[in-house]
């Protein structure tokens, strides 16, 4: 394991950012704390980093104990939502920074450097300084920055979240290449699910500051072990009592056995899916949403007004 | 145990100590000397520098003056940020450099100034000199940028698109400067206007060759001080001293009370 | 944008430009006609008085030496206010701001009651260790670096804040000491801050009277600094000579506000 944590609690005032939080962070994997805002995600990640001082419990990198380490001392890689670029230096010197601390020969720092900067993709850029660069541009600085020490593990805390959509997804697929390259040990905070479905090996859900569930985005996706989990990883609706995902749930045009009757509402398409609200024909006449492929919609020609049977797919 | 990142470690914990004891010895025991010698001779000792004629006549006008300048500051300050902010004529930038003049110009030299225009070899005859009318003038000096640097910055940042939200939804200029524009100065000309009385009743410098100093005419409180310190009466110069530091504190907490309310209710 | 009628605008515009003729631009322009009215004699004549360059020579030393002071401890502070926790805190951010609203003749006097060498606080001891404040150089340091204490602080603590503690944790997460993190990161993040609040420290330092005339006894040929020999040769009828000084002291002191007018608008964008 490559990092250990231990009954780790964390207060702000009163309120409890971590709460006796255990979690143990596989070497080499690229690992995902998603949760909603102020959960503690960032809060754990900083307290790994030595940004913050937890409260009691203990931080274990690479079996050594960091607990009362300081920042400098833990060889940690850590990236920032807005950067943190070096403002006053080019782009060569912020990567250089931890290397010239270090005092290592200039033409190994150079060569580094080089080399860092090849892998982010800004080598032409290397004499510029912070403010000519866009913001992908700078996190992929702030990223081969902290590389360049050669991190035991490479901390990110909402690496995107500053950037734009489309700049972001870019990016997202990038650094799980960059990862598959470097095989450094890496765990990123963030509060988009699809992000964390998309880029880690493994998800850490955390909540109110605690560990609701860590698994592979498979498990997490398939086999929820709460609702709170289910509903943060994906589109749910209710139906007869539990939560389920709106595409899973089969729509029929003619009564089947166990079908449950409804009628739908009103429908919506976006792109590929077609989302229907739809009115279940009980008692309650509750309202739940329906997700079906644009094809399924045109061969049961389905419509707002008809008559639908609804059948829960989920294993 | 644990450790607060940003509490004081052992660097920052000494240059804490080290700061502190400096300022102490600077600033805040000198201060607190002077509060300690004006309760010297007890309370009869404070009425008695303070029925002094000519000590309530110095009061009066430092204090009388000083609200009067700020009054002038507040309606001339706004409207030279004003200028400076929506205007764009030649000579702007000139100006700019010129309001903060007598910011930068030693007191001692804003008064011999001031004497060359308005003293006994003024181009234009008029002879200014050792009248009440240089003290207003010389407060006046050196207290015209406070609130036209407050309340330029917040002209600047003020969202076009609220005024014209309140054009758009009918009101005419004057309505949209006092119901959209005005409010949100406020804060700053109350900001401006405590710091320029607090200049102005502590003046001293621009006052010693300009007003003569006359007593029951042009002498001001620090003028008196330095009067009382020269003649070895440092116990009415400090009961002086206090009152000056009383007064600016009232006004400072007076407009932060303004300043408060008016944006808690915008 | 609100529209004015042009003609209020014309009305405005000439008032403003009245008022800061009438008072600043005028005055200011006649102190320099006055220095040149028999062209370089009066400085000449100011220049060839040793007590005069004498004064002279201690308004640069007093100056520098407490622009230095403040300089050290106004950076200090801001990082200890703006970067550390510590009890008192909120309590020393307000003192810091007191010297601005004392008059300067107050500054005098407070040092003098803690500092004069007959019944001070601390004069009497310090005049039996053999150290002399009052009547003496360090005495107006101190009234100088009070009266201009707060001048790079209230430059340099925006500037620390607005940068966020962001770079210096990156720094220190790529193995920086605290040494290192302030000398490559901090130091050089609030530069211009630190250059505007010495510009005007300076400005403000070099221009002090109330608080030196009354620590430093006003001595001729010893205490004596600029803005006092100022007040001295006028009310002494040398007027030239004072229009000379007050020509010189104007000039560093518009100089100094140039060189913060010049610099500040780059720096921002």
């Amino acid at each position: 394991m490559s990092i250990e944590i231990t009954g780790v609690n964390k207060r702000f005032g009163d309120f409890v950012a971590l709460d006796n939080v255990n979690l143990s962070i596989p070497t080499g994997q690229l690992t995902a704390l998603l949760g909603p805002s102020g959960g503690g995600k960032s809060t754990l990640l900083r307290i790994i980093a030595g940004l913050e001082n937890a409260d009691s419990g203990s931080v274990v990198i690479e079996g050594t104990e960091a607990t009362n380490l300081p920042a400098q001392k833990r060889n940690v890689g850590f990236v920032f939502q807005h950067y943190a670029a070096f403002k006053h230096m080019s782009v060569a010197k912020n990567v250089a920074f931890g290397l010239e601390i270090r005092k290592r020969p200039k033409a190994e720092v150079k060569e580094k450097v080089e080399e860092l900067l090849g892998l982010v993709h800004l080598s032409q850029f290397a004499d510029r300084l912070p403010s000519q660069l866009s913001g992908g541009q700078r996190q992929r600085m702030a990223l081969a920055r902290a590389l360049a020490i050669e991190p035991s593990v490479l901390l990110l805390d909402e690496p995107f979240g500053a950037l734009d959509a489309k700049v972001r997804k870019e990016l997202r697929e990038w650094l799980r290449r960059l990862h598959d390259e470097v095989h450094v040990t890496t765990v990123f905070v963030t509060h988009d699910q699809e992000e964390a479905l998309e880029v880690a090996d493994e998800i850490v859900v955390i909540n109110e500051g605690r560990i609701e569930q860590i698994g592979s985005p498979d498990t997490l996706y398939d086999a929820p072990s709460n609702d709170f989990v289910m509903s943060f990883l994906g589109p749910t609706t209710q139906l007869n009592g539990a939560l389920v995902r709106p595409h899973d749930i089969e729509v029929f045009a003619h009564p089947v056995e166990n079908g449950i009757p409804a009628r739908i509402a009103r429908e919506l398409r976006v792109g590929f899916d077609v989302r229907l609200w739809v009115e279940l024909l009980d008692a309650a006449h509750e309202e739940i949403q329906v997700t079906v492929t644009r094809a399924t919609q045109r061969s049961l020609a389905l419509a707002e007004g008809n008559d639908v049977w609804l059948v829960p797919t989920s294993a | 145990m644990s450790r607060k990142v940003n509490s004081l470690g052992r660097g920052s914990g000494l240059a804490l100590g080290i700061s502190l004891t400096w300022f102490s010895l600077l600033v805040l025991i000198p201060l607190a000397a002077v509060v300690v010698k004006s309760t010297a001779g007890g309370w009869s000792g404070f009425t008695h520098t303070l029925s002094n004629p000519q000590t309530q006549a110095a009061l009066r006008l430092t204090i009388g003056d000083s609200l009067l300048v700020t009054v002038l500051n507040v309606v001339m300050g706004t409207v030279i940020a004003w200028v400076l902010v929506r205007e764009r004529f030649p000579g702007a930038a000139i100006l700019d450099v010129i309001i903060d003049l007598p910011f930068a110009l030693p007191t001692i030299v804003a008064g011999l100034v001031l004497l060359s225009l308005y003293g006994p070899q003024s181009p234009f005859g008029v002879n200014e000199a050792n009248t009440r009318n240089a003290v207003f003038l010389a407060l006046a000096f050196v207290t015209l940028p406070f609130i036209v640097r407050t309340v330029q910055p917040v002209l600047e940042e003020l969202d076009k698109d609220v005024e014209e939200a309140a054009s758009s939804l009918g009101a005419n200029g004057f309505t949209t400067f006092r119901r959209v524009i005005l409010p949100s100065l406020v804060p700053a000309i109350a900001a401006g206007a405590g710091l320029s009385f607090a200049r102005a009743i502590s003046e001293y410098g621009s006052l010693v060759l300009l007003s003569g100093n006359l007593p029951f005419k042009t002498e001001v409180a620090s003028v008196r001080i330095v009067g009382f310190i020269e003649g070895d009466n440092t116990a009415a110069a400090s009961v002086i001293a206090v009152v000056l530091l009383v007064a600016a504190l009232v006004v400072i907490v007076a407009l932060d009370v303004v300043q408060r309310r008016v944006s808690r209710r915008g | 944008m609100v529209r004015t009628h042009p003609a209020l605008r014309l009305v405005l515009r000439l008032l403003v430009v009245g008022y800061l003729v009438m008072l600043v631009a005028w005055p200011v322009g006649l102190v320099v006609t006055h220095t040149f009215d028999h062209g370089f004699t009066a400085l000449d004549n100011a220049f060839a008085d040793p007590n005069v360059v004498h004064a002279l020579k201690m308004t640069a030393i007093v100056s520098v030496i407490s622009v230095l002071i403040n300089l050290v401890f106004g950076v200090t502070i801001s990082i200890l206010l703006v970067r550390y926790e510590f009890w008192g805190k909120r309590a020393l951010s307000a003192l810091i701001d007191v010297p601005l609203s004392v008059s300067p003749v107050v500054v005098g006097l407070s040092l003098l009651l803690v500092y004069n060498p007959i019944n001070g606080w601390f004069g009497a001891g310090l005049a039996d260790a053999g150290i002399k404040i009052i009547f003496s150089t360090p005495g107006m340091i101190m009234a100088t670096t009070f009266v201009a204490l707060p001048l790079v602080i209230r430059e340099v603590v925006p500037v620390l804040e607005e940068i966020g503690d962001d770079q210096e944790w990156a720094a220190r997460s790529l193995g920086a000491s605290p040494v290192q993190v302030l000398r490559r990161i901090t130091l050089p993040s609030i530069k211009w801050a630190i250059v505007y609040g010495v510009v005007l420290a300076l400005a403000r330092s070099i221009g002090e009277f109330g608080a030196v005339k009354i620590v430093s006894g006003n001595i001729v040929g010893s205490t004596q600094t600029a803005t006092t020999v100022v007040e001295e040769r006028y009310q002494n009828f040398d007027q030239p000579t004072a229009y000379a000084i007050s020509f010189l002291l104007a000039f560093a002191s518009v100089i100094c506000i140039v060189v913060v007018a010049v610099l500040r608008p780059k720096n921002e964008s």
